[in-house]
């Protein structure tokens, strides 16, 4: 067997087991690299004692909230097959009130409201970033 | 003026040889660049002149990255790719293997007229076998199995027509020493046919494992569930989501088939040339 035969058979090994391993740990290595969120639900409600809520006002609690002055986003955690892993999307709402644990928002769409709100990842999220769900709150 | 001739004949297969390597190159380059800058490359809504490029702005692995790490799906499509080509291949080398030895050597009743009807298929593209070959499959119950695409691909005119002409190269007077010295056929296919037609089988092994690699209508129309689709389908979806991967993947795809023909090279570029005992 030439030389060149010999090289290409143990490239061929090489890229096969590794494209193997890849494949056999790829929900592992999926997993450790991912960002890691913890959600909690959030509610209706006012900040205010002695009015009810609108509807579309709910409360999100302040480490959620990317404030960015009349307006405010947070992401929303959505997974297709109720395991740990699924999708954030960023939801935005008006703020009508803010105190230091909680923000009164006017969500634009109040749907998303049915889904578990992100208040702390280990990495910088971007809209529609897969990510691996770690703690759940009850709110 | 020979020196000349020399030259321009040079100059002439450089420029062929560039043409049908652009692709290939541009596919590499593509592949180290940034998927912003990939997706830029390849945006044509605005219907304007987009240079072509073939350094990056910034050397980028991040594709590459992607699919290793962070898209398993694409891995198991390229597993699945490989799983269905490889058994057809197997298969087929064999079928076609011996049936190049029956038509190219063993005399029986109508077998120039059977190969005649066989070589019918030749001219058939494969969609107009597709919707019976589906019919036949879900007879059968192999819809939505990977057995529908490995059986089909067992079994080509092409690959028998191809042995059959290395086969023929064989001097008739090795076969019949071997049968006056009491060998069988099946010894005769094993001992004398074989070695002699390595190039010819280098040849199917190759035509074979890219036809079947790059199978795109067949999966779509056999089976139903896409996690078993193979990455030649994958490939055409995820150009219009995400272009900067399909070029990383596709130099996961195209190492494989490269490999064989590297293998091969030698027995590949003689296998037309025949050869006699």
């Amino acid at each position: 067997m030439s030389k060149f035969k010999k090289i290409l058979i143990i490239f061929g090994i090489v890229f096969f087991v590794t494209l193997g391993l890849l494949t056999y740990f790829s929900s592992t290595i999926e997993y450790l690299l991912l960002p890691k969120i913890s959600v909690t639900t959030i509610e209706s409600g006012t900040l205010t004692e002695d009015k009810t809520a609108d509807e579309g006002v709910y409360l999100v609690p302040a480490n959620a909230v990317i404030d960015n002055g009349e307006d405010a986003s947070f992401f929303a955690f959505f997974s297709e097959d109720d395991s740990n892993i699924g999708y954030v999307q960023e939801t935005s709402g008006k703020i009508l009130n803010r105190n230091d644990l909680y923000y009164e928002l006017k969500l634009t769409d109040p749907t998303v409201s049915s889904y578990p709100v992100v208040y702390e990842a280990s990495k910088d999220l971007s809209n529609g970033a897969k990510v691996a769900l770690e703690a759940e709150d009850e709110g | 003026m020979k020196k000349l001739k020399t030259i321009l004949k040079f100059t002439l297969l450089i420029i062929i040889a560039i043409i049908f390597l652009l692709p290939v190159i541009y596919m590499l380059a593509l592949s180290v660049m940034q998927s912003s800058e990939t997706a830029k490359m390849l945006d044509f809504t605005g219907s304007e002149f987009k240079s072509f490029k073939l350094v990056p702005d910034v050397f980028s692995l991040n594709q590459f990255y992607q699919v290793f790490f962070r898209r398993p799906d694409y891995l198991l499509k390229f597993w699945n790719s490989i799983i269905t080509t490889v058994p057809t291949v197997i298969g087929q080398v064999i079928v076609c293997s011996f049936a190049a030895f029956a038509f190219g050597k063993l005399k029986f009743k109508g077998r120039d007229k059977l190969f005649f009807l066989y070589m019918i298929l030749l001219v058939l593209p494969p969609q107009v076998i597709l919707v019976p070959n589906y019919i036949n499959l879900g007879n059968l119950g192999l819809l939505n199995n990977i057995l529908s695409l490995i059986l089909p691909g067992m079994f080509s005119a092409l690959g028998i027509c191809l042995l059959r002409q290395s086969i023929r190269y064989i001097s008739d007077a090795s076969i019949e020493a071997a049968r006056m010295d009491g060998a069988s056929y099946l010894h005769i296919f094993f001992k004398i046919i074989l070695p002699q037609i390595k190039g010819g089988l280098m040849t199917l092994t190759l035509l074979c494992f890219i036809d079947n690699y790059n199978l795109v209508e067949q999966p779509l129309a056999y089976l139903g569930d896409s996690k078993m689709y193979p990455l030649s389908v994958a490939m055409s979806e995820i150009g219009s989501y995400d272009p900067g991967i399909i070029f990383a993947c596709g130099v996961m795809f195209m190492i494989p088939p490269l490999m064989i023909f590297l293998w091969g090279i030698r027995d590949i570029s003689s296998s037309f040339r025949g050869s006699s005992l």
